[in-house]
Formats: structure tokens, sequence, C-alpha cells
């Protein structure tokens, strides 16, 4: 009997340790979210927006993936500083060579999972995302 | 057996001395990112035709900014200037015109920019700065019609 009650001891701890490990690891890996960057004169980011937006931003949503959107005003500088907030930043000054629009990138955390720089690559790494 | 080695040496030295004289060429053309810029220097100044290949188009907002990268003052016009339309796309081949001020002879560097939207659904700008002095001469320019 008391080594049931030893037994039992043991194996709440180990499942409040295991819950709270698990809860430790979501909190540490929030969502993941896909940024999209886009310019003000990039007309295949407005075919792209009026196309697929909408129904990709949803579909993301449905999956449990967030979007946000930076615009810029011309894609002569995509890296214009006054357009990108605070918190993206850090996103922007990993690809110092960022040229052009649009660009899709996949977030997790402080991380990027993946980048697209064209609506060809959105459809073949992004998309699937949102299914 | 000899002729047939002299001949294969024959025709192995015209096809070297035929690439040596393409090579030599001027070629007046400059490809950017799908975007063909061809460029003459006239008497009256400087004779850009924009065209693209392989299904790239120019931004018709983004337009086409030339920029006088030295000797502004060489240029019958203010520099820099940018030729824009509110179409999503420049109707191409498009031609541009810098004039030389009169009796100007000085020569400078110029720098087209347009934003090349390419086939795989990007836009990206592309820049390409020459020198006036290495430009093709031309007497009334260069056709420029689709």
């Amino acid at each position: 009997m008391m080594a049931n009650r030893r037994e039992l001891l043991i194996g709440c701890g180990a499942a409040m340790l295991t819950g709270g490990i698990g809860r430790l690891a979501e909190a540490a890996a929030p969502g993941s979210w896909v940024l999209y960057v886009s310019a003000a004169d990039c007309r295949v980011c407005h075919v792209w927006e009026v196309d697929h937006k909408e129904a990709f931003a949803r579909g993301l949503q449905k999956n449990g993936i967030g979007f946000r959107t930076v615009t810029v005003n011309s894609l002569r500088d995509v890296r214009e500083d006054a357009a990108w907030p605070a918190d993206l930043k850090w996103v922007r000054d990993s690809y110092p060579n960022m040229r052009g629009t649009p660009w899709f990138f996949v977030i997790s955390g402080r991380s990027i999972q993946m980048a697209a720089n064209s609506t060809d690559m959105w459809r073949t790494k992004l998309l699937p995302l949102a299914a | 057996m000899r002729n047939i080695l002299r001949s294969l040496l024959c025709i192995a030295m015209l096809g070297t001395v035929g690439s040596w004289a393409e090579a030599g060429e001027p070629n007046p053309q400059n490809v950017v990112d799908n975007v063909v810029f061809q460029l003459s220097s006239t008497p009256d100044g400087v004779t850009a035709c924009l065209s693209t290949v392989h299904g790239a188009k120019l931004s018709g907002p983004y337009g086409v900014a030339v920029t006088a990268l030295s000797a502004p003052a060489a240029w019958d016009e203010a520099l820099p200037k940018t030729v824009a339309v509110e179409a999503d796309y420049f109707t191409l081949p498009l031609r541009i015109d810098l004039k030389r001020r009169a009796g100007g002879t000085e020569l400078g560097r110029v720098q087209f920019e347009v934003g090349a939207c390419q086939p795989e659904g990007m836009c990206i700008p592309v820049e390409l700065a020459v020198d006036t002095a290495t430009m093709v001469p031309a007497s009334h320019g260069i056709p420029c019609s689709g």
C-alpha cells in the first residue's frame, strides 16, 4: 500500500512536470505567422493582393497562423526605415540583400523559417500553409 | 589524310578568328535582369531604347529615372528626371532622349533606373550606369520601334 502511494506521488509529480514543460514549450514557441512585404509601386504585389491575399490570410488563420503586412513607398527602397514597425526591423535586418518586392517570410518566434521573394515562390512554398 | 587534317585545322582557325571578331565588335545592348538598354550617342545627346526579354515588364508608376552621375551641366535639362506613366507597365520599346547643352562637349556618366517586373512574380529596381564616351555613336540615334 505504502509502495502504491509512493508510486502514485511519483506519477502525479511526473504528470505535473510534463504538463509544466509542455506549457513552457508552448510559451517559448508562439504560433507561426507570415509577413508579407509589398511596395506602393509594385504592380505584381497589387495583382497578388487583389487575387490572393484575402483567401491566403483566411487559410492561414484557419490553421492558426497569423498574417502581417509591411508596405514600403517604393520597391526602390524595400528597406525604408519609416515603413518597418520597430518589432519587425529584425526581419529586415536579417536579409541585408533584400531587393525589390514582394517578399514573404514565415516566422516562428524570433526565427525566420522560410522566405520567398516572388509570387511563384509564394505559390510553391507558402500557399500550402493555408490549405 | 594530310589534306583532311589541313582542312580541319583551317576550319578551327576560321572559327577562332570569327570569335575574336565577334568579341571585338561593339555591342550597343546591355541586358540587366531581363531589361535591354540600347544606348547611342548622337550629335544632340543620348538616346536610350529600353525593352525587355523573357516576358519582363517595366513598371509604369516606378518610371524610368535618369541621373547624371557626373557633369550634370552638360545636359540641356535638369537631372535627375523621371519619366513615369499611370498605366501598370510601359509600352515597349520605350525611347528616351537626353539632349546635350548646345555647344557642350563635356562627357559624363549617366545612370538609368527602371522597375523591372519579372515573369516569376517580383519587381526589382534595375540600374545601368554608362559613360557617354563609350556609347556607340549614331548619326540620328537608334531606331526604337516594336
